[in-house]
């Protein structure tokens, strides 16, 4: 009978400690965020699997949302050390105190009991240390040809001008109520690239990790979607229509000395564009040098994997629905789609700038493509001027805007963290 | 409300970013044109001494012609892939091709089993 009785005892409490219990027992004080956030995760994971959103970074975010938002999983518990009275631990623990500190305060002697932090924390140290986006930079670089830009060395303006974006919509976050760190790392989304906008926030706004990171990457996600309205309103099916030039053939030497020369220039400028640009261009200089294939085939495959089921994985756990279901996130994801749309605009302006200037050998559909979303806004490119002229093939003309936006970006990052880092 | 820190900010932002990329253009346009410079060099003296007529890499203006592509071809996607392919195949070998037609290969055979034949008879 006492049996069962302990038996009943011990279900009651498991079910009592339960996520469940939690779940549904704080509904009306706040649990509903988190049920909420468990319903956006699940269609997260669906756009992911099911539309094929950008899933090797949308199914780690998704799921980590998910992670995050099961009550008392502590996959995100901070490691804390507790303090006990001396005597009272040993009382406890039957006089075994040997794997244990001491700390003495007040004249009285305590043992500290160190309780570790839930998995995600420790991943999450990878982003909140700014080491993973540049080590995502490291294999874009590897597995980035440079060749279309270096043949046409005019593209960097196209990606230049897609950068104005980000700026606009500096002022814009900060006329919403957002202080300059804050409005610099949501601005940061205009330029299009995610482990930039994760490198930005987690410097001068850690607070916003989530609601940036999961706007970015669906934005860019959206880019077949939110590109080309902007491209045909700004644009005339004559200047659609324009067929390029053929690009001329680039050397391996131009090729290997690209990196080294864009890394001195730029990072002599703004030392702050060290950790991106040095990566990006060491991965680059790996794969153009030709004598390293093993460690530029890692570059580009395990070490890129690795780091991107981390990363995203880390930063969808910092979606908790306590925090991320609020009118900020919102104005984030407004701003986001602003800065977005801005970059493309910009971008097409310029292209028809360069359209006026070059007496119409310039496709200006290509300007679009500065936004650094690789190789999509290329691909996008393509396709809205092969609907205007089905013998048009820009996309190795677009991808020279296309991977100057990846520098470009990388460079307006340094810029913010030099102006409204601390 | 910062106004006057974020125009101060949006300003220096987009100088610093178009000063960086235009410095780039001028040092990337200027090593381009040394290294062609003296790849030409290196042909031209070579195409002299052995007194053999080095192959062209000029394109004919007919190669500029716009690519027809077949009715049938509906997928623009798959055409973009093999021009850039033909492209990064020309650039291997130094020289620029220009695709002027793409038709559907006509074949009983799945693609994917011929290509692994192909592979397993090649001579080694």
């Amino acid at each position: 009978m006492e049996l069962l009785t302990n038996f009943w005892n011990t279900l009651v409490q498991i079910l009592a400690d339960s996520g469940y219990n939690s779940l549904i027992g704080q509904f009306l004080g706040g649990g509903w965020k988190n049920f909420l956030m468990l319903v956006v995760s699940c269609v997260l994971l669906y756009l992911a699997i099911k539309r094929e959103f950008e899933p090797l970074l949308l199914l780690p975010i998704a799921f980590g949302m998910l992670l995050a938002n099961l009550p008392l999983a502590g996959l995100m518990a901070q490691p804390k050390i507790d303090l006990i009275p001396y005597e009272d631990f040993i009382a406890q623990n039957m006089g075994n105190v040997a794997d244990y500190s001491t700390v003495v305060q007040n004249g009285i002697t305590y043992v500290q009991k160190v309780t570790n932090g839930g998995l995600l924390q420790y991943l999450y140290q990878g982003v909140k240390l700014g080491i993973y986006p540049p080590l995502i930079f490291l294999g874009i670089g590897a597995m980035t040809d440079f060749g279309p830009l270096i043949a046409n060395p005019k593209s960097f303006i196209l990606g230049a001008a897609a950068q104005i974006g980000i700026f606009v919509t500096l002022i814009g976050a900060i006329l919403l109520g957002f202080d300059e760190a804050q409005a610099a790392a949501i601005g940061i989304i205009g330029g299009a690239d995610g482990p930039t906008a994760i490198y930005v926030t987690t410097k001068l706004a850690p607070e916003l990790l989530g609601s940036i990171a999961v706007a970015a990457y669906s934005y860019m996600a959206l880019v077949p979607i939110i590109q080309p309205p902007i491209m045909r309103l700004l644009t005339t099916k004559k200047e659609r229509s324009v067929e390029m030039q053929q690009l001329r053939s680039v050397s391996k030497r131009e090729k290997i000395l690209f990196p080294i020369i864009v890394a001195i220039v730029v990072i002599l400028l703004l030392p702050e564009t060290a950790p991106l640009i040095g990566m990006l261009m060491l991965g680059n200089l790996m794969r153009e040098s030709g004598v390293v294939d093993r460690i530029s085939k890692t570059a580009q495959n395990e070490l890129m994997n690795i780091v991107t089921i981390f990363l995203g994985l880390s930063v969808g756990a910092t979606t908790d629905g306590t925090k991320f279901l609020n009118l900020q996130t919102v104005k984030i994801i407004a701003l986001g789609l602003f800065a977005f749309c801005l970059g493309t605009a910009f971008g097409v302006i310029f292209g028809k700038i360069m359209y006026v200037a070059t007496k119409g050998k310039v496709n200006p559909l290509i300007g679009s493509a500065g936004v650094s979303a690789v190789p999509m806004a290329a691909r996008v490119s393509q396709k809205v001027g092969q609907e205007a002229n089905p013998a048009n093939f820009l996309l190795m003309h677009a991808m020279g805007p296309n991977v100057s936006g990846v520098i470009g970006s990388a460079i307006a990052a340094g810029v913010l963290l030099k102006m409204c880092g601390a | 409300m910062n106004l006057g820190f974020a125009l101060l900010v949006t300003f220096c932002g987009i100088f610093i970013v178009f000063l960086s990329l235009v410095a780039l253009i001028l040092l990337i346009t200027l090593f381009g044109k040394v290294t062609v410079a003296l790849d030409n060099r290196a042909v031209r003296p070579k195409k002299a001494k052995e007194g053999e007529a080095i192959e062209t890499e000029e394109l004919a203006s007919a190669f500029q012609a716009p690519l027809a592509a077949p009715a049938s071809l509906q997928n623009n996607d798959v055409i973009a892939a093999i021009t850039a392919a033909v492209y990064i195949l020309g650039e291997k070998k130094g020289k620029t091709y220009a695709v002027r037609s793409v038709r559907p290969a006509v074949s009983g055979q799945n693609p994917w089993a011929a290509a692994g034949l192909r592979n397993n008879v090649r001579p080694f």
